[in-house]
């Protein structure tokens, strides 16, 4: 072989033989019993090694089109980068900010999980925080003064998720009744929600001793949720953790978690082995929606105390993003979450420390997000002959 | 200078220069020798066939030949001149063309439009009056009918192959590799395909096909070679005087015995296994694709399925094991009306199958396969909260040492499996329980000779054990070795059933047509054989007249055989 031949594109068939229907002899392709399970665990290890080389070298990437981007504003990267990160994460105040706003974004995300994981696509995490937070607000206004603390935070809890469930079972509903794709259907509620926000805190709920601004009364105490120890960190946060861990096990260790995953991956196989594939889908929506709604609770009680317009400050759909950048995996979220609870805060001092826009935030997040969607996508196995 | 040495016994090939030859091939993975010294060549004019067991390193074989791999020696030379092919785009450069088992077309485009993909040169707009007339003109000039206008999505998969097959030539293939070309077509379909290829071969094209079907490769080949073990065990051989047993003796490595011509009946006193009643059922279209259908599937009897495809054959399985709802007629498992109830209902009353499709409609790409085996019967192994993926792992392996179907390792996820391992999974599943009623709709599809006949011996041996089985082949032989008695259907009607032991091709041929039965095949008054729902009368359902009639020719000449 004296010819220089060009390196073949194609990686070794561990790699990618997912040649659809019958592929004959794939080499090393199963076939031979008992192959040993010490290749498969070593490419497992090689593959996560493999991923987090990814995910570093796709935020690289985006550090260097932000970094373009900070030099085109006439910025100096370099000072705006140091003053971000000591105004980000050398102090505590700042480092307790990130942690009071993962608690939503966890929340939230998981609301992307779980439905995800049956293939669904759920896009109102923004409205489902929305009505949570309104309906432990409308017990609030009920009961706060009336009852004793633990009582009311518990029962403003049972309310948000049930109203976040409801929120979006609805959009399960649209879509097993009439066929509404649920991506459509939770996007579009996130705006009635809104509007519902809206009208409570302009009439019904308007705070009368408040200084015109729409919103609803203050908390009273007993409904606030207490800080952790010391720190500036608010208890949703362990609500967040709990949540996860509960998530996490749901989905893993389960039969209702294994039939959602038999559903996301085919829906037409989980009906032929007798699963109730319409009841799985909807209790994966309502569990999603009661995350999300405890997430508006957990944001509400915890930091906002009022109902105002911008409650949610745009964490439904900054979760939505955690979700798809732990790729729907319930552990790595909290990764996600943190990490955009991060440039979240970071933002901030943006704005403040580099008089940046607000919106330069969004951009840094926007391009994380691509780059790590991009980089990290694995290659689509096998579509269907037919 | 060649480097070729041509074995073939002299024949009707002539020794002209190989369009293509291989020398000394071989492609390691990892510790698998996927290929070690492989020659091969193609002259032109030739049909040369490609034969070898799942795994024997004719997939590797094709992809370092079309570029997708690099070998780690040997070399390939085209038309004598020694080349190097780094990617497919260098290998259809150089005149080698291929179409691949899943065609490579996009459905919601027009033919012309598929053309336009794989035939773009520079420029921005697609000329496709231009392009339209030149499918015409190769159309015509190759002898293959291309609609160029047609949509994609409307034709037949044998249409479609004849589109990609012409497409291939059209960007100046001199040799056509086809990969399993037989594996998605009826036996109609394979008989066209057959007299397409034999036309290229008389127009000096060069060809490879890669298939296992032993009748196959004595119909259209002019030389056979054998990989076995990623080695040439037999190269470029005529086939023709060779038998079915020296094939498979060369790609097996043993003799693979014959199936026991002996089926001792089976006594039961359980209700039908399967009870079919009247039943009719809409297919995907909302049109009606079973008309009337009223068969019996006793315990310890295998009832085979024979129709041209799209027959109904599909519609009556899954209306069987409830996946489809019927719209008139009464289905009853072991007795029990499956009713609405859905698969549930089927899989409470002890049905099971292998389904026609697995990929779409059993397979979850992302599950590994001991999911797959929960999946099939989760109800028997919930605890308290979640799976016991202990208990699953046990019935699985032992599922493994009673069907000894080879099937992939536990951990392995499925989308990582070829096709005939998922086929493994399927009959794995299906045939190592204990089910009254067994669906399985082509169940050798995919396979290699040896587990194709494996498989027939589990069918079998779930008949001795006093199950009912419901077979749908395409392989006439197969089900005449293997079904006591065999259903037809014509256009979604039952057009009869004869007991296999005394039919022929001839007659399932006109059965198929929507013939009537010649009398001689009459069930016997003893046998408890419902009367078949003739449908000779009624007009309906001609759209598939022609192809109906072009099966009467199949079932003398024998499409396939295993």
């Amino acid at each position: 072989m004296t010819e220089a031949t060009i390196p073949a594109q194609f990686s070794p068939p561990d790699a990618a033989t997912a040649a659809p229907p019958p592929a004959s002899g794939a080499p090393g392709a199963p076939g031979a019993p008992g192959s040993p399970a010490a290749p498969a665990a070593e490419s497992r290890l090689a593959g996560i090694g493999r991923g987090l080389g990814r995910w570093a070298a796709a935020l690289g990437a985006a550090l260097v089109v932000f970094t373009v981007l900070l030099l085109a504003k006439g910025a100096n990267p370099f000072t705006v980068y140091a003053d971000v990160w000591t105004s980000t994460f050398t102090n505590t105040p700042s480092i307790e900010q990130i942690f009071v706003k993962a608690a939503p974004l966890l929340l939230g995300a998981l609301a992307v999980v779980v439905p995800a994981r049956a293939g669904l696509v759920n896009v109102g995490g923004e409205g489902q925080i929305v009505i949570g937070a309104v309906a432990a607000g409308g017990i609030a206004l009920a009961f706060d003064d009336k009852l004793g603390g633990g009582l009311v935070v518990v029962l403003m809890v049972v309310a948000a998720m049930a109203a976040g469930a409801a929120w979006a079972g609805l959009a399960a509903l649209l879509r097993l009744t009439v066929g509404i794709n649920e991506a459509v259907s939770t996007l579009l509620m996130n705006y009635i929600a809104l509007d519902i926000l809206l009208y409570l805190i302009y009439s019904p709920w308007k705070d009368p001793d408040g200084t015109g601004q729409p919103t609803s009364a203050e908390l009273a105490d007993p409904a606030k949720l207490p800080y952790l120890g010391m720190s500036a960190v608010h208890v949703g946060f362990v609500f967040a953790l709990i949540a996860t861990a509960v998530v996490f096990v749901l989905l893993r260790y389960t039969t209702w978690g294994f039939r959602l995953r038999v559903i996301g991956g085919n829906p037409e196989a989980a009906r032929r082995a007798g699963l109730p594939v319409a009841l799985l889908l909807l209790s994966a929506m309502l569990v999603g929606g009661a995350l999300a709604g405890l997430a508006g609770m957990v944001h509400f009680a915890g930091v906002e105390y009022k109902l105002r317009t911008g409650i949610t400050t745009n964490f439904g759909y900054i979760a939505f993003l955690a979700s798809w950048l732990a790729r729907h995996n319930p552990l790595s979220v909290v990764v996600a979450a943190l990490a955009l609870a991060a440039i979240t805060v970071a933002g901030d001092s943006l704005q403040l420390d580099a008089g940046l826009p607000a919106a330069t935030v969004n951009i840094l997040m926007g391009l994380v997000l691509i780059a790590v969607l991009g980089w990290t996508a694995r290659r689509k196995s096998g579509g269907n002959a037919r | 200078m060649s480097t070729v040495t041509v074995e073939a016994p002299g024949g009707s090939t002539t020794t002209a220069e190989p369009l293509l030859s291989v020398t000394g091939f071989t492609k390691r993975f990892g510790e698998v020798l996927a290929n070690s010294d492989v020659s091969f060549d193609v002259r032109p004019g030739e049909v040369h066939a490609l034969i070898g067991e799942n795994g024997a390193g004719k997939s590797t074989l094709l992809k370092l030949v079309y570029g997708m791999y690099k070998p780690d020696s040997g070399e390939m030379r085209v038309a004598g001149e020694k080349v190097a092919v780094g990617s497919p785009t260098q290998a259809r450069a150089l005149g080698i063309g291929m179409v691949f088992q899943d065609l490579r077309l996009v459905p919601a485009f027009t033919v012309t439009e598929n053309y336009a993909l794989a035939l773009a040169r520079s420029g921005v707009t697609i000329q496709a009056r231009e392009l339209s007339r030149r499918i015409a003109a190769a159309s015509e000039s190759y002898g293959l009918a291309v609609e160029p206008d047609a949509l994609v999505r409307h034709l037949s998969i044998g249409e479609r192959q004849r589109t990609e097959i012409l497409k291939v030539l059209m960007t100046g293939a001199r040799i056509v590799i086809l990969d399993e070309p037989t594996s998605v077509l009826a036996p109609t379909e394979v008989d066209a395909l057959f007299a397409m290829v034999s036309r290229l071969r008389a127009q000096g094209f060069g060809i490879v096909i890669v298939t296992h079907k032993l009748a196959e490769v004595r119909a259209i080949a002019d030389r056979v070679t054998v990989l076995r073990g990623g080695r040439v065990v037999l190269a470029g051989t005529d086939p023709k005087p060779m038998t079915d047993a020296e094939l498979v003796e060369a790609m097996v490595g043993q003799t693979v015995a014959a199936l026991p011509a002996e089926r001792p009946t089976v006594a039961s006193e359980a209700p039908p296994a399967l009870e079919l009643v009247g039943v009719s059922a809409l297919g995907d279209r909302g049109v009606t694709a079973l008309h009337d259908v009223t068969l019996t599937v006793s315990p310890g009897e295998i009832v085979g399925v024979a129709g041209v495809a799209g027959s109904g054959q599909r519609e009556l399985c899954e209306v069987a094991v409830g996946a489809r709802p019927t719209s008139a007629g009464t289905v009853r498992v072991s007795g029990r009306e499956l009713g609405r109830g859905g698969p549930t209902a089927g899989l409470t009353a002890g049905a099971v199958d292998v389904p026609e499709d697995p990929v779409n409609d059993a397979v979850v790409p992302t599950l590994t396969v001991l999911e797959h085996m929960a999946l099939g019967h989760l109800r028997a192994f919930l605890r308290r909260i979640g799976l016991d993926w202990g208990r699953v792992g046990r019935h699985t392996s032992d599922i493994n040492e009673k069907v000894q179907l080879r099937m992939a390792p536990p951990h392995r996820r499925v989308a990582d499996l070829s096709g005939g391992n998922i086929q493994r999974v399927m009959l794995s599943r299906a045939l190592g329980r204990d089910a009254s009623l067994v669906v399985a709709a082509y169940p050798s599809r995919g396979l290699d000779i040896a587990t194709t006949r494996r498989t027939q011996e589990l069918l079998l041996a779930r008949r001795a054990d006093g199950a009912g089985l419901l077979v749908v082949s395409e392989d006439l032989d197969e089900l005449m070795s293997v079904a006591d008695r065999i259903a037809v259907f014509c256009a979604g009607r039952l057009t009869g059933v004869v007991p296999a032991a005394t039919t022929n091709r001839q007659e399932l041929g006109a059965l198929m047509t929507g013939g009537v039965a010649v009398p001689a095949a009459t069930p016997a008054a003893a046998d408890p054989v419902p009367t078949a729902e003739t449908a000779a009368a009624d007009g309906t359902g001609d759209e598939t007249a022609t192809d109906a009639a072009a099966v009467a020719k199949d079932a003398q000449t024998g499409g396939e055989g295993s």
